[in-house]
């Protein structure tokens, strides 16, 4: 155990053992990996976010976009990983929220009269932030602890860095999904997003042979990564969760091109005025 | 890294319905007195009571360069840290650590969301647009408390909200836990601020869950929750030798999901045992060590006879347990850091709280040692328990250092 005020120690370690995501034109992580690694051309194409099939059928019809999209990605996340969710604790992450659900609430507590206040109370419990990790947990009966954040723009970095945390802590490996929805209007009009995007990461102190990087994090002042396409670019900025995109842009060219055995380092968003570091191996 | 989870709480404070800061929440206690009123908050017109707290929104206002943080919920955090010179003691953080390693992380469930509510009545009756005084960021959005509390105390380190619905603010003792023993940061602002909205009031009563009395934890009668509002703050630093004798620690915290229904608990309440389980272990302790259990006990029929079953099933021996809930009010994202705060008072007290608002104890729970009135004794750990909506359980186990 390390203590006291000299403490030092500030980098924390993982691997990444597999990744999820859905995002516009970016499908799932094998083509994303061939357009982020320059092999593919990237063409932006908007999606459906599909249904879930894992939730029993009472559950399905309850949950909405942000449900199903966060559930989608940590399903695939889990599959290329081929560890039972059963058995992996999570962190969720969102800046967003449920905005379609908040949208009706909100609606419906606009009128005067008491017998117009009426919520529907699976919509109220769908409000609280942490719905997905609701749902994914009885969906894989999970009893592992599972925690949700949010930190707005920097809702990515900070759900990296508690799952590395967490994967150190209890030398288990865990689930990070970050997810955000598009606000209707007019709650779009205070938080504009330019598109739907989740992405899931199987994160272990540990690495296994089919791991794609090792990340080393750390809070920094220098700016935030920027991406050289201005399309990426673009989709990074639209969405808070889409702000891990340099991170998975590495990670793909790493995977795909000789220059395997190099460092790279880039920022991510974090709360100003820091960010946070990762190098990748 | 497993070795020593030991954490220091040098500095408390909190902020609810019985007063600001910790000599009314003090006094209230010692003579278990309710805070407990009839609602007549905004335009609710639901029959109820709430723990509101004196924050009339025309008494506290935020520095000017922080004015766009003002909202209900960022006006109750600023009353809150005004308290017990939780300030001062952030200050001399500040001279011992590099201010950028030290972290805010805050639970909320209901954050500024008031503000929003109000301007969906105000919409533009052409273009249906929001009010230009509606300011999600620094208002709605579930992270503007932790933003705003790390500028109002000037830290610049890592910060996030934990918005598990009503275990937030006691997972942040996690989170934080986690990063001090990893090195990560120094010192950590944890707690919870909740505050009372029109989400959180119709919501409740939509699921049949508020009482129309003031809510009886444990009780026979009882009928469902009383909604309360409270900011509370404590500052966590990793446990070291310099800390004087008798001094608070959080000695474990234990983490759990029931993975079983959205808004129901796990009817064995397997949950439950399994948060209060990992805590004890965490802190190296068995059962019969713990001198009390400041329960979640928010008073709905259900919730409180699974958590009995959970308590029974995990304690042998029947240490003192109850709920201040009848005191204090439900304060949903705030109320694990508020439990935690009360834990913390009576290890200082040397006293197990009695549970007010609670007439006959409800003999069809599962057996547990619960205190209506309050029992001067030594108390030398507490386990507080937090449970929430998706199933989400922390309980934390309190201490004071040797």
């Amino acid at each position: 155990m390390k203590g006291g005020a000299d403490f030092s120690e500030d980098r924390l370690q993982c691997h990444v053992l597999s990744i999820g995501l859905l995002g516009p034109g970016l499908p799932d992580w094998n083509v994303a990996q061939s357009i982020l690694g320059g092999e593919q051309k990237y063409q932006r194409v908007d999606f459906e976010i599909p249904a879930v099939t894992c939730l029993p059928p009472t559950e399905r019809r309850r949950v909405g976009k942000m449900v199903r999209l966060a559930l989608t990605v940590g399903n695939a996340a889990v599959k290329a990983a081929a560890i039972d969710a059963h058995q992996l604790a999570t962190v969720f992450t969102s800046s967003s929220g449920d905005g379609d659900n908040c949208d009706v609430i909100f609606t419906t507590l606009a009128h005067t009269e008491k017998n117009e206040r009426f919520i529907s109370p699976t919509r109220f419990h769908n409000s609280v932030h942490n719905a997905p990790a609701g749902y994914w947990s009885i969906a894989n009966q999970c009893a592992l602890p599972s925690t949700s954040l949010c930190a707005y723009d920097a809702s990515f970095a900070v759900g990296l860095m508690e799952a590395c945390s967490q994967a150190l802590w209890t030398g288990e490996p865990i689930l990070l999904i970050s997810s955000d929805v598009m606000y209707p209007y007019p709650l779009s009009d205070v938080r504009p997003m330019g598109s739907n995007f989740a992405v899931a990461m199987v994160l272990n102190a540990a690495a296994n042979d089919a791991a794609l990087a090792k990340l080393t994090l750390r809070y920094a002042t220098e700016l935030e990564t920027r991406m050289e396409m201005r399309e990426f670019d673009e989709l990074r900025l639209s969405n808070p969760s889409a702000r891990c995109l340099p991170l998975l842009q590495v990670i793909a060219r790493k995977a795909l091109h000789s220059y395997r055995a190099v460092p790279c380092q880039i920022h991510l968003e974090y709360v100003e005025p820091l960010t946070l570091e990762v190098v990748v191996d | 890294m497993k070795d020593q989870a030991y954490l220091s709480m040098p500095a408390f404070t909190a902020t609810c319905c019985l007063g600001n800061g910790l000599a009314s929440l003090r006094s209230s206690l010692l003579s278990q007195h309710t805070g407990l009123v009839p609602c007549k908050f905004e335009s609710v017109d639901l029959e109820t009571y709430v723990g509101i707290t004196n924050i009339t929104e025309d008494k506290v206002f935020l520095p000017a360069e922080l004015q766009d943080f003002d909202c209900r919920n960022n006006r109750l955090a600023y009353l809150g840290l005004q308290q017990d010179g939780f300030i001062d003691a952030v200050e001399k953080a500040k001279c011992r650590f590099n201010k950028t390693r030290i972290g805010v992380f805050l639970g909320t469930s209901t954050s500024g969301m008031l503000q929003t509510e109000k301007g969906y009545r105000e919409l533009d009756p052409q273009t249906g647009a929001l009010p230009t005084w509606v300011n999600y960021r620094f208002a709605q959005n579930t992270c503007s408390v932790a933003h705003f509390v790390r500028l109002a105390l000037g830290l610049g380190g890592p910060t996030a909200v934990v918005s598990t619905a009503c275990s937030s603010s006691a997972k942040v003792f996690a989170m934080a836990q986690r990063m001090l023993l990893l090195g990560v940061i120094d010192a950590a602002i944890v707690g919870g601020v909740d505050s009372l909205c029109l989400t959180t009031l119709y919501g409740f009563h939509s699921l049949q869950l508020l009482s129309q009395n003031p809510c009886m934890p444990y009780d026979t009668y009882r009928e469902g929750i009383s909604i309360g509002e409270a900011a509370v703050f404590a500052l966590l630093t990793r446990d070291g030798s310099y800390m004087p004798s008798g001094s608070l620690l959080i000695k474990g915290v234990g983490e759990s999901s029931d993975a079983y229904h959205m808004s129901s608990p796990h009817p064995e309440g397997l949950g439950a045992r399994q948060a209060m389980q990992s805590a004890l272990q965490q802190a190296r302790l068995s059962a019969p060590e713990i001198d009390y259990i400041h329960l979640h006990g928010t008073a709905t029929k259900n919730n409180d006879a699974i958590e009995s079953i959970a308590v029974s099933a995990v304690f042998e021996e029947k240490p003192p347990a109850s709920s201040t809930k009848g005191a204090t009010g439900h304060c949903l994202g705030a109320a694990g850091a508020l439990n935690v705060a009360i834990g913390a008072l009576a290890l200082q007290q040397q006293v197990a709280w009695g549970s007010a608002g609670t007439e006959e104890l409800d003999a069809t729970l599962s057996p547990i040692h619960y205190l209506v009135h309050n029992v001067a004794r030594p108390v030398n750990h507490v386990l507080s328990n937090s449970f929430g909506f998706g199933g989400s359980n922390c309980s934390i186990v309190l201490g004071l250092k040797d």
